[in-house]
């Protein structure tokens, strides 16, 4: 999937979440939780059967009072990505649009267990696909790849809700909520987006779409399939026509964008003619400045 | 409707073809798209319904099929009215003036050639054309055919000339082939209008219809040198006279020289300014011994104003000034011979002996003593002493002034002899039978006269009856022009001294055209034919561009 060139490289990125998660197990990454960590927080008074092992007995030589030291405790991230399969992102014209995608989960999931951090894969087309489950260490990366590299574009028309719906059931801790997908869900993103901040959950969305659904350039007579619902449309198409189109796609791209930013939850957008490595540097580095401030 | 290229019309064989072809087109292309719901959006309620797809699908596949219809026929070149089996005699003008140039620097010869072609290409295969040229006479060049390629042939062989335009032997020409074909016979006569009597044509155009006139080329300006003649001095002496007359036909004033030449030699350069349609007569004076040709040629550095160059030259035959021989015999002094030396194309001679007969261009001069008997021929006699046969001569008078009342006569032209003193006089008795013309005499004796012999009639004796020693201003001044009138005299008047010869025929150069352009009985350019091409063609860019108009703004 990637050349190691590619892999060092990705090692030098982080996925910062907006949300302190304790993980399931440690990690490289502090939570407000005080625990065996190794950064000193606080004192707190020694009660029957805490730990002797953090007694600050300088302290108790001092003070004859027993102290416990308290650390902060360091934990990984769960990362969900949810990676729309649906026809869509798999139509004639943009077959690199779930190539896109999945080179962008890899990379992703990359990132996270190089972190030490759990990455769980979800597809969803109409319902919930195969899954990648939680996994941890860079050595899982292969298995990821392997995953990925058989999931192909399903029939159905998108449900990301349904979907989303199902794999929380699976769920049991909250984390980042990767959601790859082209956004083309009859129904929106907002039902779920709702319930993943419900759950706690930190809900980031990565819109993906093809130059040719931006900005498409042919002219002439059309019957136009959808590619998920195979309903068919006769157009004559102008230069009048594609300017209209173009007005609802970027009408399309801002409704998206606000239904995110109202509910807090970060929304990049790209088209697959950016390299995807350009685009994962830029989605890195506003996460770690927006987890900064 | 006839059609010049009927075999064009298997190309509408490509109407089914196009109408394949659109269904072709027609068939249309489907496209996958992620997001139908987007378009859908863009478009809003603006579906293709069924029925109005199909019938503009329909629309468009007509209109698709009259625009190939239209553009076959216009290759195909449709030409309504005339008559298929008619006949055309065709008068063609190629006088002089049909070499003025136009606009674009083309000929009005090749302006109606292009027109001939024309009528040609645009003719019906069963017409047929018949070809009269009109310069000089009446030619006819091709007669009645129906082969268009012999006729153009005949159209690339007309010459321009330098003749004028023999059209009203021509039209009567025209009119009796015309007649042989009956009533779908026409004539057509391609001019600029510049002929005698085209006034009256054009005005007898409007009352008929079986002739019709195409006008080519409009009015143009012209400088054209009208007159040119030229003749010897009446007196004998060597200077000549040539009468010009230039008129100017354009429509602003110009400015020009006129450059008089003798054989090749320039003599003169005339300037002359005239205004529109105003002409200028002048006679010009010049002298030479040499005859041969002279020639008047406008010099006009407007060219825009001078579009006809044929006119511009005209030549005249100057004669040669006749060589005379003077024979002097008897006691001539010096200052004679001076005086006859002097004379142009004179060549004076000493003799010893009279001859016995003189030849027709010899004077024999004869001073002091006479002869008995004088030659055949032209003699003059100076101060004679003796009077021959003629006359006797007595003593020498003592009043030599001459009287008032010198007649009018070759020997005494441009001479005042009043009271002038003419010594050595002599009284002068004239023998019986010979006739004294007495043109200036003395108180006592004539002083200047003619004797005629009565044995020799056409042989004239002129008598100076006084001495040609010239010691006062007064006789040198008259002595050279007494001697000149008798040289004069000698050669003799007649009417070769006043003929004139022009090399170039008068021809009609007005470049304007009969009553300046208004004879718009001219025909339409295929000779009455309408040529419908140009609309066909114009009918399939129209259709196209409405096609591609409906393409473009239509939403379905």
């Amino acid at each position: 999937m990637f050349d190691t060139q590619t892999l060092k490289k990705f090692e030098f990125l982080l996925l910062a979440s907006s949300k302190e998660y304790t993980g399931q197990t440690s990690g490289a990454r502090r939570n407000s939780k005080l625990g065996g960590g190794v950064e000193f927080v606080d004192y707190r008074d020694y009660v029957y059967g805490d730990d002797l092992r953090n007694l600050d007995w300088n302290v108790y030589a001092r003070l004859e009072t027993p102290f416990i030291k308290q650390f902060q405790e360091e934990g990984d991230l769960p990362v969900y990505c949810f990676l729309d399969a649906s026809r869509s992102m798999g139509a004639d014209a943009a077959a690199k649009k779930f190539e896109y995608a999945k080179n962008l989960v890899g990379a992703l999931g990359y990132i996270s267990l190089a972190r030490f951090d759990s990455f769980g894969v979800f597809t969803f087309a109409d319902k919930l696909g195969s899954a990648f489950p939680l996994a941890r260490g860079k050595g899982r990366f292969l298995e990821l790849a392997r995953f990925l590299d058989g999931v192909a574009p399903r029939a159905g028309v998108t449900d990301a809700n349904g979907s989303i719906r199902a794999a929380l059931a699976k769920i049991r801790k909250p984390g980042m909520a990767l959601i790859v997908s082209d956004c083309y869900d009859p129904n929106g993103l907002d039902a779920s987006l709702e319930r993943l901040l419900a759950r706690r959950f930190d809900p980031v969305v990565l819109q993906i779409y093809d130059e040719s659904e931006s900005n498409p350039q042919d002219r002439g007579d059309y019957v136009f399939e959808d590619a998920e619902s195979g309903a068919t449309r006769t157009f004559t198409v102008d230069e009048n026509t594609l300017k209209r189109y173009r007005a609802a796609f970027q009408n399309f791209i801002a409704t998206v964008r606000t239904s995110c930013v109202k509910r807090g939850v970060r929304f990049y957008s790209t088209s697959i003619g950016v390299p995807f490595e350009t685009f994962l540097l830029n989605v890195t580095c506003d996460m770690t400045n927006r987890a900064v401030k | 409707m006839t059609f010049t290229h009927p075999l064009a019309l298997w190309l509408a064989l490509l109407i089914p073809v196009v109408v394949f072809a659109f269904f072709i087109r027609r068939k249309l292309r489907r496209r996958r798209v992620p997001a139908l719901f987007l378009w859908e959006e863009a478009l809003g309620k603006t579906f293709a319904k069924a029925r109005s797809f199909k019938l503009r699908n329909l629309l468009a596949l007509i209109v698709a099929a009259v625009i190939t219809a239209a553009l076959v026929g216009s290759v195909a070149e449709p030409v309504a009215g005339g008559s298929d089996a008619d006949a055309t005699v065709v008068v063609f003008d190629n006088s002089a003036s049909m070499n003025a140039l136009e606009k674009g620097d083309v000929s009005r010869l090749e302006l109606a050639r292009t027109e001939l072609e024309r009528l040609v290409y645009h003719k019906s295969e069963e017409s047929e054309i018949l070809v009269i040229t009109t310069a000089g006479a009446p030619t006819v060049l091709a007669g009645y055919t129906r082969d268009a390629a012999a006729l153009r042939k005949t159209a690339a062989e007309i010459k321009p000339t330098e003749l004028p335009s023999a059209m009203p032997e021509s039209l009567e020409l025209a009119r009796t082939f015309a007649q042989t074909r009956g009533k779908g016979a026409r004539v057509l006569v391609l001019s600029d209008g510049c002929f005698d009597g085209a006034d009256g044509f054009l005005s007898s155009l409007h009352a008929t219809d079986s002739i019709q006139f195409r006008q080519i080329g409009g009015p143009l300006d012209n400088v054209a040198v009208e007159t040119f003649q030229a003749r010897r001095s009446p007196i004998g002496d060597a200077a000549y006279e040539a009468t010009l007359e230039v008129v100017n036909y354009g429509d602003k004033p110009v400015s020009f020289d006129v450059e008089i030449g003798l054989n090749d030699t320039l003599v003169d350069l005339v300037p002359m300014t005239l205004e529109p349609n105003a002409r200028d007569k002048r006679t010009l004076k010049y002298e030479s011994t040499e005859g041969g040709t002279l020639s008047a040629r406008v010099l006009i550095d407007d060219a825009a104003a001078n579009r006809q160059t044929q006119d511009d030259v005209k030549l005249a035959d100057l004669p040669d000034f006749p060589r005379m021989r003077v024979l002097l015999y008897g006691t001539v002094d010096r200052f004679l011979q001076a005086v006859f030396a002097a004379q142009p194309n004179v060549e004076t001679e000493r003799v010893s002996e009279i001859p016995d007969a003189l030849e027709p261009d010899a004077l024999l001069v004869i001073c002091g003593d006479v002869p008995e008997t004088l030659p055949k021929g032209k003699v003059a006699l100076v101060n004679p002493t003796s009077g021959a046969n003629l006359f006797a001569v007595g003593d020498e008078e003592y009043e030599t002034a001459v009287e008032p009342g010198v007649v009018d006569s070759p020997l005494t032209c441009f001479l005042n002899f009043d009271g002038v003193a003419l010594r050595g006089a002599r009284d002068i008795v004239p023998f019986e039978g010979v006739a004294v013309e007495t043109f200036a005499r003395t108180p006592e004796a004539p002083a200047i006269f003619a004797a005629r012999d009565p044995n020799l009639p056409d042989s004239p004796r002129w008598v100076y009856n006084f001495s040609c020693t010239a010691d006062s201003i007064v006789l040198r001044t008259l002595f050279p022009i007494v001697f000149a009138n008798l040289v004069g005299a000698a050669r003799g008047i007649d009417d070769s001294n006043y003929a004139s010869a022009q090399v170039l025929p008068d021809a009609e150069f007005n470049l304007r055209a009969p009553a300046d352009g208004k004879t718009s009985a001219a025909l339409g350019a295929s000779g009455g034919r309408i040529t419908l091409w140009r609309f066909f063609a114009a009918a399939a860019f129209l259709l196209a561009g409405l096609e591609y108009y409906w393409y473009c703004r239509r939403r379905l």
